[in-house]
């Protein structure tokens, strides 16, 4: 009876704890955003990926950009690496199951050239500003692997505007961004290797129009806010991809959801159970 | 309630509600799939807590139950190490809490195996193999009892030396802890290979000796158990769930209620504890 009994306040816990409501998450307070470039050796994608914390890390920014603009992709080794994006890469868990192709990390310079990644993605620190980028091909470092074209913050994200409204302005000044960077690739480095360097950029931007894409890239503001709105829904454990949406952009001062509290209540339970059996055990 | 009555026929109940090794080594293997696929606190800490309360209403007398507090011991030890290798690599927030639940994962792995031995007779596993497994069969439940054996082994020889008024440190005895205990398991092996040849093990004999039962009490077991791996696993593969959290930014990971009511599931055998009640 005992050991039933005790199941049995467990459920009863996991029931009342059931409804407590995650706190409702204070709305990100300023747009805060960074560019994520992918390139996968015939295509060149740029994103203005909207952070809903301070700093996020490469890999997040991977998934942010895959919320936030439907860039497709697959982690691997246990979501430490990227192995698949833009429909370009392995799609097991195996990231070099194209050796030696693969997906090389690197980080903008801040002017517009890149440094290859060191680390890896998980641990690095994505900040308001930064630029990141991930390039398709061959070689195991940044002599040899090919570098995404160069590109600056501003030539993705648009300066947010203080009226905050105007998508249309956000799409007009889009294609001019990248006549500011046609411009740059001299003074970038890193990024001789290719000859396509130049016009990488135009082809993005005409791929960007076949993957609506401009429609997306929008003002950080304009795209961030209905976000945190939608997380004070009382059940919000239901449905975990949006969850994690959600989650991301509310715990910043978010608490524990629901379940994970109802998890801990329960360990709790089957732990004093345990120590309760064990010293009768011990007794008899 | 009458506890003369119930170790009378502690026995019988204990044969009666007993759950079959081989569902042991089901709810050892699911839990274990389980634990591997997440790094996520909500599901791991429940199924720490489930393996806790299978091994205070499961464990058998003898040795292999206290390979139990061992293998809790070697958790802890994995955790603190994995925590610990941060320092050789970028120290932050993100990062030792990333090793944190990576050591947690692996703790709650070693608590699951410590479960099994403490539960279930690695010999009696044995005994289940098909015939022509037998030999790679024998290699693995030797393998799995040598905790249990060089626990046993250690503590008989820690005896003999207080027995005898050698009274010596916990760390500077540790060479004359060791010569008797490797010894000893040397000579232990010796005896188990000729014991097993004289009784014609690995020549295709089988003895029948007290059988184990299945009891409906294993199928639930190995029910639940596989529900509740099932769920992990099509977590993992369908990547719903949080399973690896986020540790960068640093956020309360998420928790699907399936999930972490399956990694409560693994406590299921407790409630067909042998010899409580009735």
């Amino acid at each position: 009876m005992r050991i039933r009994s005790l199941v049995l306040s467990l459920a009863v816990a996991a029931v009342s704890l059931w409804p407590v409501a995650v706190a409702p998450a204070a709305c990100a307070s300023e747009a805060q955003s960074a560019v994520l470039v992918v390139d996968t050796g015939e295509t060149v994608l740029n994103f203005c990926v909207t952070l809903p914390v301070d700093s996020v890390s490469g890999i997040e920014l991977v998934k942010l950009a895959s919320k936030q603009h439907g860039l497709s992709y697959k982690l691997g080794f246990g979501g430490a690496a990227v192995c698949h994006l833009a429909g370009v890469g392995p799609t097991g868990s195996d990231c070099f199951e194209q050796d030696p192709d693969f997906w090389g990390y690197w980080r903008g310079d801040g002017s517009g050239g890149w440094t290859w990644g060191s680390t890896g993605a998980g641990s690095t620190s994505v900040t308001d500003g930064s630029v990141e980028g991930w390039a398709w091909g061959s070689g195991t470092g940044p002599e040899t692997h090919p570098a995404p074209p160069a590109t600056r913050f501003a030539d993705v994200c648009v300066p947010a505007d203080p009226g905050g409204k105007k998508e249309g302005g956000g799409s007009d000044k889009e294609p001019a961004a990248p006549q500011e960077s046609e411009s740059k690739p001299a003074p970038a480095p890193g990024s001789g290797s290719s000859s396509n360097r130049d016009d990488a950029p135009k082809k993005e931007r005409s791929r960007d129009k076949g993957n609506k894409l401009p429609a997306k890239k929008r003002t950080p503001q304009s795209v961030e806010t209905p976000a945190p709105a939608a997380t004070p829904s009382p059940v919000p454990t239901s449905s975990s991809t949006e969850l994690a949406g959600s989650e991301l952009a509310s715990d910043s001062d978010g608490g524990p959801p629901a379940a994970g509290v109802a998890a801990l209540a329960g360990t709790l339970v089957l732990i004093g159970g345990g120590a309760l059996v064990a010293r009768r055990r011990r007794t008899q | 309630m009458n506890s003369e009555l119930s170790a009378t026929s502690h026995a019988y109940r204990d044969s009666a509600r007993m759950v079959h090794p081989v569902a042991w080594l089901v709810w050892a293997g699911c839990a274990g799939l389980a634990a591997v696929t997440t790094t996520n606190p909500f599901y791991l800490l429940p199924l720490f807590a489930s393996a806790w309360i299978v091994h205070s209403t499961h464990r058998t007398s003898g040795p292999a139950a206290r390979s139990f507090r061992i293998f809790l011991l070697f958790a802890v030890w994995a955790i603190t190490i994995r925590t610990g290798l941060v320092l050789l690599g970028p120290i932050n927030q993100g990062s030792v809490a990333n090793a944190l639940l990576e050591g947690l994962r692996l703790g709650a792995l070693l608590t699951v195996f410590g479960t099994f031995n403490s539960v279930a007779d690695p010999f009696r596993v044995l005994k289940l193999a098909p015939r022509r497994w037998h030999e790679s069969a024998l290699a693995a439940a030797l393998a799995l009892s040598i905790a249990p054996r060089t626990i046993a082994s250690v503590e008989r020889v820690r005896e003999a030396q207080r027995m005898r008024g050698i009274d010596i440190g916990r760390w500077s005895g540790l060479p004359s802890l060791a010569v008797p205990v490797l010894a000893t398991g040397m000579d232990e092996a010796m005896t188990l290979a000729e014991s097993m040849d004289a009784r014609g093990h690995g020549r295709g004999t089988r003895t029948r000796y007290r059988p184990d039962r299945w009891s409906p009490a294993a199928t639930a077991v190995t029910a639940i158990a596989g529900l509740a791996a099932a769920a992990f696993v099509a977590a993992a593969i369908g990547g719903w769930g949080g399973l690896e959290p986020s540790t960068f930014p640093l956020v309360w990971p998420e928790a699907s209620p399936a999930l972490v009511a399956s990694a409560l599931a693994f406590a299921a055998p407790a409630l067909v504890a042998p010899g409580r009640r009735r």
